[in-house]
């Protein structure tokens, strides 16, 4: 029997002032010296969403901090048709800032995931107080993989002269064209740009990424590893047979988190482990969680919206079991 | 370049975004021969009693070479999880003792291990995008308790695991239902987002009956479905005809057409639940096949005709998925008019011990056969034979 970890929302600021929710979770008595692993959010997921990434990391003696994009979906302050990719790189650097502030003596290493990926690279370039990087399933060619998912090159349009439209849905929310434009303006949509920020990443870097996945290509990874002259070591390893989308795939989600685990052991702690030794939360834990996390979704959307921030409406029932508070304790595991 | 470890075939395809409805029929025989052979393989090797009670019907995992041979494969009756305690892993792997709601007096209990919970939330999650095709941003109301609340008992706990796949909202709490909560968000959910109302039918009832009383009539158009699951129960008193039921959901909740109204089928021993599609048939995903059988003799009837319901689910690791239910339907092999390939089935009603003595009598010796396996099983391991 395990204690559950314990949750701590805390509030961080980004440069252009607005407010980031970052959720920390470790297991009680943690030392403030343990080990953290910033969690890096994917496009259009919430913090809320990357709860077994972050169960894994506290489950495994770390410190997990995950935390919401700024002009995203979550509970930190803008409008998702305001997000750009420089805004997600300085929402990182923002609460990199904050944990070295918050725990100055833990060592750091970062997860992420997808578009997150793509962030975590540029925005850990030339960074001495990260130990590692895991990247799952990360983005390395923008323009392809936007590219696969419109069913249409704007990139190439934008850059061979042809207007963009004013937005766009992506993957069901409607994005401005800042976000393509600010992908030319900052040379961060090509393979060459990836490979590049990944040459500037002075610690080592794992790429596990997934056979059939239709937004990346196997082959552009390996290029872009391949093509790394930085000193600090490189990895790729491949999930066969599966999709982009982990969250959906519980037996190869676990299997990427147990194997980001016994990395991040071994670049942050020099400690050997194998997979199979890695704590895996059960599932029971997991749906317990994922009620308390909405709890705390809720009470902060219910005190966004009492203090007039344009929030989506939310059901009525919500006022009727929100019980999480903002810093709580989840129920000792029976699981 | 590393590769990692294969997974099963059954999560390859479980854990995809394969169009599964739309499978060739040799594609889906070959899979099914495959994922169901690998699962009585399994549960023969790692479950005692299911072992013993295969032998006692000449049945090995030798016997299944074609599709044609998975009947042989013995079925374990319903209720003998009221009575026994059958189980594939070891007692430390079990993370959920899945319990029935016990409306017909006694209670089964199911142990499930992660990967068998795990696989359950995959099949809601891959027959669900493809029958009902929900929106991204669509959200669960939920017309039962949340996780925590329905503890063990399946269906409101099944109800409540929507909460992982989609936001959702429960509209039971402490065992009340807040049908005044769910009508007024009803009313205010804006028309672009969709809504899918789940719960048993007889809430629905309440909710209509509460709209009607408060001369409400709402207009969600096509952004609302309405799920219904776990039947009527002991709200018997309570049912109205399927035809009238919808005809008072589209009228009082304002939906563009009898499409908007789906039921879902899956009991306890089920690890699969069963979607309809927009024209109302249960689409049967290949990881199971479903057999409608003569209730005496346990002979396959002809397609479309009615018989006690038998399944072969390949996707439980903690029990054997091969249960003859007492619960009456039809397996239809005729294509579904949405153009989707593969069997379809319906749910006609549940055993009844008076009516159906002969049946009942049938599965009760099916029983018995189980639970002198049991005992035999208990009695060799308090031996120590292994």
């Amino acid at each position: 029997m395990l204690d559950e970890p314990a949750l701590e929302l805390k509030q961080t600021m980004n440069l252009t002032g607005y407010q980031i929710s970052c959720l920390l979770e470790a297991a009680s008595s943690t030392p403030p010296e343990t080990p953290l692993i910033i969690v890096v959010p994917p496009y259009s997921k919430t913090m809320r969403e990357l709860l077994v990434t972050s169960m894994y990391m506290s489950y495994n003696g770390f410190r997990a901090c995950r935390f919401d994009f700024s002009n995203h979906v979550g509970i930190s302050e803008g409008r998702i048709f305001d997000f750009t990719l420089s805004s997600a790189i300085e929402d990182l650097r923002a609460v990199i800032e904050s944990v070295r502030s918050w725990y100055p003596e833990a060592r750091m290493g970062v997860i992420s995931s997808s578009l997150g990926s793509r962030v975590a690279l540029r925005a850990l370039r030339d960074r001495s107080d990260v130990r590692a990087l895991v990247s799952l399933v990360g983005v390395v060619n923008l323009r392809a993989t936007l590219s696969r998912i419109l069913g249409r090159d704007f990139i190439g349009d934008y850059v061979g002269g042809q207007p963009l439209p004013d937005s766009r849905e992506v993957l069901g929310y409607e994005i401005g064209r800042r976000f393509l434009v600010d992908l030319v303006e900052r040379d961060a949509f090509s393979l060459e740009s990836a490979k590049e920020d990944l040459r500037a990443c002075p610690f080592p870097v794992v790429e596990i990424l997934a056979e059939a996945d239709t937004w990346t290509e196997v082959h552009d990874v390996e290029e872009v590893f391949r093509s790394s002259s930085s000193s600090a070591p490189r990895q790729a390893y491949v999930l066969p047979h599966t999709s982009h989308k982990l969250e959906n795939n519980p037996s190869a989600a676990r299997l990427a988190l147990s194997l980001a685990v016994v990395i991040l052991k071994r670049e942050l702690l020099g400690e050997s482990l194998e997979c199979d030794d890695v704590i895996s939360p059960s599932f029971p834990e997991i749906v317990r969680r994922n009620r308390v996390e909405r709890g705390i979704e809720r009470s902060v959307t219910i005190r966004n919206n009492l203090e007039g921030e344009s929030v989506p409406v939310q059901p009525r029932a919500s006022a009727l079991d929100s019980s999480a508070s903002l810093k709580m304790q989840p129920a000792r595991s029976s699981g | 370049m590393k590769t990692l470890r294969q997974f099963p075939l059954i999560e390859r395809i479980l854990y995809s975004e394969e169009d599964i409805f739309h499978w060739r029929e040799e594609q889906r025989a070959d899979f099914q021969l495959q994922v169901i052979k690998e699962a009585f393989c399994f549960h023969y090797d790692q479950c005692c009693l299911f072992r013993n009670f295969c032998q006692s019907q000449g049945a090995v995992p030798a016997s299944i070479a074609s599709l044609e041979d998975i009947p042989r494969i013995p079925l374990i009756p319903t209720s003998a999880f009221k009575s026994v305690e059958i189980r594939s892993v070891a007692e430390d792997q079990i993370v959920k003792v899945c319990c029935s709601s016990g409306t017909q007096g006694s209670i089964s209990k199911v142990p499930r291990d992660n990967r068998s919970l795990e696989r359950f939330t995959g099949s809601i999650r891959l027959s669900a995008e493809q029958l009902l095709e929900p929106r991204s941003d669509a959200m669960v109301l939920n017309l039962g308790p949340d996780t925590e609340e329905a503890g063990d008992i399946w269906l409101p706990y099944v109800m409540g695991v929507l909460g992982l796949l989609r936001p959702a909202e429960n509209y039971v709490i402490e065992d009340t239902f807040y049908v005044r909560s769910l009508s007024e968000d009803l009313m205010e959910l804006p028309s672009t987002t969709q809504a899918f109302v789940v719960g048993p039918p007889v809430f629905f009832v309440y909710l209509l009956k509460f709209l009607e009383e408060e001369r409400i009539r709402l207009d969600r158009g096509s952004s609302a479905f309405i799920i219904t699951v776990g039947g009527w129960k002991n709200a018997l008193s309570e049912q109205i005809d399927r035809t009238e039921f919808m005809s008072q959901c589209m009228s009082r909740l304002g939906l563009n057409g009898v499409s908007s109204i789906r039921d879902a089928y899956n009991m306890v021993e089920l690890n699969t639940v069963i979607f309809e599609c927009e024209y109302g048939a249960k689409h049967i995903p290949p990881w199971l096949i479903v057999e409608a059988l003569d209730p005496e003799q346990l002979n396959s009837v002809t397609s479309g005709h009615t018989g006690l319901l038998a399944f072969y689910d390949a996707l439980p690791t903690s029990y054997p998925g091969f249960v003859l239910s007492d619960d009456f339907g039809a397996v239809s092999k005729e294509p579904c008019s949405c153009g989707r390939s593969g069997p379809t089935m319906e749910f006609h009603r549940r055993v009844a011990v008076v009516e159906d003595r002969g049946c009942a009598l049938r599965l009760d010796k099916e029983t018995r056969a189980v639970e002198r396996k049991a005992r035999i099983a208990r009695k060799t391991k308090e031996s120590g034979v292994a």
